[in-house]
């Protein structure tokens, strides 16, 4: 049902979770090191506050706030270049694993029975891809909630001057924030909130010294503000694996997300996903290189100073260090883990705990207490410009120099002070909070402002996170208009399609919640797009998604979307999503007829398959591909060029099938093609292939496989006098020798044969395609089990012909015979016949350049299953019968005469 | 859903060379099909769906035999008046006591008939 596994209003607060910068200094880093984690994932697992909290909004009435989660990220972290980014989009996507597919009843709306579906209950690779495509988000001008609200600064006890470091940081930090022009990362307000972070590690450093540090800083920075974290109270050697290990999970998440550690390379690689996208590659070498000859860098080395720089929402190609910048001292690192080391060794649960305990400090004496005050003064900025409109129209007057006349575009440039942006932090830090009315109405304030001024990205952001806003406080009744139109102006109007995709991630799950699953259907497919592949895949298969899911569900519109996903999945280089989307596709399309859409799927199944070495599963797709037998009703309608592709295909694979999968030992596999009509079989026995040619000749046999009509009950007649003649009386049940066997003789009992007569056995071959085949080699499959005490012959007791081959023209018949001769006595099953099949040369045109021309030839068979008359299986019973005279092979005409005539005469 | 097999209905005299494609835009609409012919008493169903360039257009009939109009310019008059035209078609072939109801329609006269009218009204 592709489900998330969150609520949409868990993942609208997960996606505007207030944001905390980390600097931390080396030592502390080091400290933490030993745990084989930095400091930022030391404290990720212990993020989200489980008990409730409150925050006073601006009136001093109290609202709870349930499950705050705040986000801690290295200050010095950026979010990767966009080329990046796509890699690692795309790498997600790919490594994340999936659930089977759950069987599902779907009722569709005007047929009478329901459709049983596999359908894929969650997409967590599309969930995988959301969160990264949110984490890896550039902060943006016209909003705030991926500002910094708050820097923590860490230092270890250990160090030399901690105190000193402390200042040095702190200091560090401002100067990062009040650079001009402002780089990254930015920050929510220009006073945010600092807090002072002592580790001591319990193990080595001294507790008194560390205590009277914390005092220093209490008293310089005030003791809502400092904490003194005890870690590694276990010596690294007591390795205790029974803890559990909750940093594992977000652990995976930086292995992908780490840029250039070599564990995102290794985990897609394990999945056996091909990776197309070369383009990428040359910047994972240049980083590479460059994170090998750099020395560590500490955060307050000079050459740090971020050079990125945001103008209109475009990024300057960074060089290559920045990005080695994010994990200064992992890349240098060789012995950090790579996901099979234990996390926290050094922690014990009492370790654990005071983490979780210094956040929640952290979060409730330091952090509310800063947001309560932020919003007051906000709020009373705020309501003074709506108090003093000449101020409001003074500040209009001031903007009005920057705005382009009657332009749509987002050219209104306003002053990091402006009042509407003012308006807009308020807002923002009331939905962070869980003030979800109070950011309601700065938001909609905002958006009207923005509206007048024609500030189209800053409106279409204001009016988004108005409807949100409005969701999450009422979910039940929320401007849906707001969504639609701000997703419009942002892909229309300003033309920013990450802020659109959020938007649409962000909506759709709204509108889903509220059960609206065309609206959202509509909305994903209106992010797909030509440019990129993945992302359009993506949202054609949610788009899918609400469309069976929808209350009315629309099956076919479904598997249309999931086939135009697979489509795009295919061209995005996921070649195991293509493959599982045409499939899911094709439950629908099955057997309903629509064979040209069938044959497609079919290709494209086969097609991916094969590239992703599922042979067997190739194999199969190309094969109904052919395989006419089931279509005889309709044959198919595609075209002669289109069939050569198809058959071409199906050799192909076929051939390497046989030679990499397939087990020699059992025989050779069943080919779909030429189709043999089983009903017109036909076994002789023990007569002679060809008419004698010479004249006055004549074979001494009534039958042969050219006579037609055969007047068995005259024979049958004479063969019960015959032996009534020679023993006298007639076995109970006489059953007549049958010499030619078809579909309408009766063929429940094994025929027998003489010894070393032939036994001719005639097939009819068809070819159902347009395309012309060629067979080759073709024989007979048996076996042959010599009855008891027969001497063991050097020479084979059963010679076979082959048959040379022929030319199979497109939608030809052709009689092909084939002999076995039973050296002695014994039971003879044939099973099959056996043959090699191959394109015709000179209709295999221009094969491509490098290839051998040499058509491919496939060796199979196909059973006897049903291909011979009436089920018999054809088991002939070779009999060696010395005291019957068989009749001879061939005879002069007048012997055979003499011979017949004698034994019609001996009879009464 | 045995509707589908009337496959032979989609005549398009034009363009051969997406033939999957246009066979599952006419499936996909097949849903709206379901869905709108509830809303309306008449049969024929004008626009029902639309991907990129093509509109696909519906008649249902009184024994909810789905006739399905893939196009990609607009001929609303045409449309109706071929779809018409080839329920009448329908019906005086499946009076035919050797034609199966519900069967893939073989018939050299039925599709001469589709072909002209494709022509006259469709094309002209």
């Amino acid at each position: 049902m592709a489900q998330c596994k969150l609520t949409p209003h868990e993942f609208i607060q997960n996606a505007f979770a207030p944001q905390i910068a980390i600097l931390c200094s080396e030592d502390a880093d080091n400290l933490c090191l030993k745990n084989n984690l930095r400091f930022v994932e030391l404290i990720q697992p212990f993020c989200r506050l489980n008990n409730e909290t409150r925050i006073a909004d601006p009136a001093g009435n109290t609202v709870p706030i349930r499950n705050l989660r705040v986000v801690f990220e290295d200050m010095n972290r950026r979010p990767p270049q966009p080329t990046l980014g796509k890699k690692l989009l795309n790498e997600v996507v790919g490594t994340t694993p999936w659930d089977r597919p759950v069987t599902k009843t779907i009722s569709a709306s005007g047929t009478r029975s329901g459709l049983e579906l596999e359908l894929q209950s969650t997409t967590p690779w599309f969930e995988a891809w959301r969160d990264t495509f949110l984490h890896v988000q550039y902060p943006s001008d016209h909003e705030f909630t991926k500002h910094y609200i708050a820097c923590i600064v860490v230092v270890a006890s250990t160090s030399e001057n901690p105190m000193d470091q402390l200042n040095r940081l702190s200091q560090y930090q401002h100067q990062q924030q009040h650079q001009t022009p402002a780089r990254f990362p930015k920050w929510f307000s220009p006073n945010i909130l600092k807090y002072y972070l002592l580790i001591h590690d319990v193990t080595v450093g001294d507790l008194a010294k560390s205590e009277q540090i914390f005092e220093q800083m209490c008293s310089m920075y005030g003791s809502n503000n400092c904490h003194l974290l005890q870690i590694n109270s276990r010596a690294t050697d007591q390795m205790d694996v029974h803890l559990p290990d909750p940093w594992t999970q977000f652990l995976i998440q930086r292995a992908s997300i780490d840029p250039s550690g070599g564990s995102s390379s290794e985990a897609s690689s394990g999945t056996g996903t091909p990776r197309e996208d070369v383009s990428c590659l040359p910047s994972r070498v240049t980083e590479g290189d460059t994170t090998d000859c750099c020395e560590p860098i500490h955060p307050l080395s000079p050459t740090l100073s971020p050079p990125a720089e945001e103008k209109n929402g475009t990024f300057d190609v960074m060089p290559a260090v920045e990005i080695s910048s994010d994990v200064p001292v992992m890349v240098n690192k060789p012995t950090l883990p790579t996901g099979t080391t234990h996390h926290g060794g050094c922690l014990t649960s009492s370790d654990v705990d005071r983490i979780r305990i210094f956040v929640h400090e952290f979060c409730v004496r330091s952090l509310i207490p800063h947001v309560e005050r932020q919003i007051r003064y906000l709020n009373e900025v705020v309501t003074n410009r709506s108090r003093s409109k000449s101020l409001l129209s003074a500040t209009r007057r001031w903007l009005g120099g920057n705005k382009s006349p009657g332009a749509a575009t987002n050219s209104v440039i306003y002053s990091p002070e402006a009042t509407e942006l003012q308006t807009r932090r308020l807002g923002d830090l009331c939905f962070m909070f869980g003030l979800y009315e109070l950011a309601y109405n700065s938001f909609h304030t905002a958006k009207n402002d923005f509206k007048s001024d024609q500030a189209w990205l800053y409106f279409a952001g204001a009016q988004e996170m108005a409807a949100l806003a409005a969701f999450m406080h009422n979910s039940a009744d929320y401007p849906k208009r707001y969504l639609e139109s701000s997703l419009q102006t942002y892909l229309s109007v300003c033309k920013v399609y990450n802020f659109a995709i959020r938007s649409t991630l962000l909506s759709t799950e709204v509108l889903k919640h509220c059960g609206e699953y065309g609206e959202a259907a509509m909305m994903f497919i209106k992010l797909t797009s030509e440019e990129s592949d993945l992302l359009s895949a993506l949202m054609l298969e949610q788009a899918a998604h609400c469309f069976i899911n929808a209350r009315r569900p629309l099956p076919r519109k479904y598997a249309f979307h999931m086939t135009l996903a697979g489509h795009r999945f295919g061209k995005a280089g996921q070649r195991s999503h293509s493959l599982r989307a045409y499939k899911q596709a094709f439950q629908i399309y099955a057997t309903r007829g629509w064979v040209l859409a069938e044959d497609h799927i079919h290709f494209t199944l086969g097609k991916q398959a094969h590239h992703l070495k599922q042979l067997t599963e190739g194999l199969a797709a190309y094969n109904s591909l052919v395989d006419q037998r089931t279509k005889q009703a309709a044959p198919s309608q595609q075209s002669p060029t289109q069939q050569m592709t198809y058959s071409r295909e199906f050799i192909n694979t076929y051939h390497q099938y046989i030679q990499q999968e397939w087990d020699s030992a059992s025989g050779l596999p069943c080919l779909p093609l030429p189709l043999i009509d089983s009903q017109a079989t036909t076994i002789l026995l023990g007569s002679p292939q060809e008419a004698p040619t010479s004249p006055g000749w004549t074979a001494a046999s009534h039958v042969s496989l050219d006579s037609g009509a055969i007047a068995n009950d005259r024979w049958f007649a004479l063969e019960r006098e015959l032996v009534t003649e020679t023993q006298g009386t007639l076995p109970i049940v006489f059953r007549p020798n049958l010499q030619l066997l078809n579909k309408d003789t009766p063929n429940t009992q094994s025929p027998m044969v003489p010894v070393n007569e032939p036994v001719l056995v005639e097939l009819i071959m068809s070819n159902p395609l347009a395309v012309s085949l060629m067979i080759t080699d073709v024989q007979l499959v048996f076996t042959f089990k010599a009855s008891g005490d027969q001497e063991m012959a050097s020479d084979p007791q059963v010679k076979h012909s082959m048959f040379k081959g022929f030319n199979l023209p497109a939608g030809a018949q052709e009689k092909v015979r084939l002999e076995l001769y039973p050296a002695c006595t014994g039971q003879i099953l044939i099973t099959g016949v056996q043959y090699k099949l191959s394109l015709t040369p000179d209709l295999v045109a221009a094969p491509p350049p490098g290839s051998t021309a040499v058509p491919v030839v496939i060796e199979g068979q196909q059973s006897s299953q049903g291909n011979f008359p009436s089920s018999t299986k054809g088991e002939i019973r070779g009999k060696k019968e010395r005291d019957r005279e068989g009749f001879p092979l061939t005879s002069p005409h007048h012997c055979c005469r003499g011979l017949v005539r004698g034994d019609t005469e001996r009879g009464p | 859903m045995f509707e589908m097999e009337f496959a032979p209905a989609n005549k398009e005299p034009k363009k051969e060379d997406h033939r999957h494609l246009n066979q599952f835009i006419a499936h996909a609409a097949l849903d709206l099909v379901d869905e709108s012919m509830w809303t309306t008493s008449n049969m024929y169903l004008k626009l029902v769906d639309k991907f990129n360039e093509w509109y696909v257009s519906a008649f249902v009939t009184a024994g909810r035999i789905r006739l399905i109009c893939l196009h990609d310019v607009k001929n609303d008059d045409g449309i109706k008046n071929f779809f018409m035209e080839m329920y009448e078609t329908y019906i005086k072939h499946s009076m035919n006591p050797f034609y199966q109801p519900n069967s893939p329609i073989k018939s050299a006269a039925f599709e001469k008939k589709a072909h002209f009218y494709g022509r006259k009204y469709l094309t002209g």
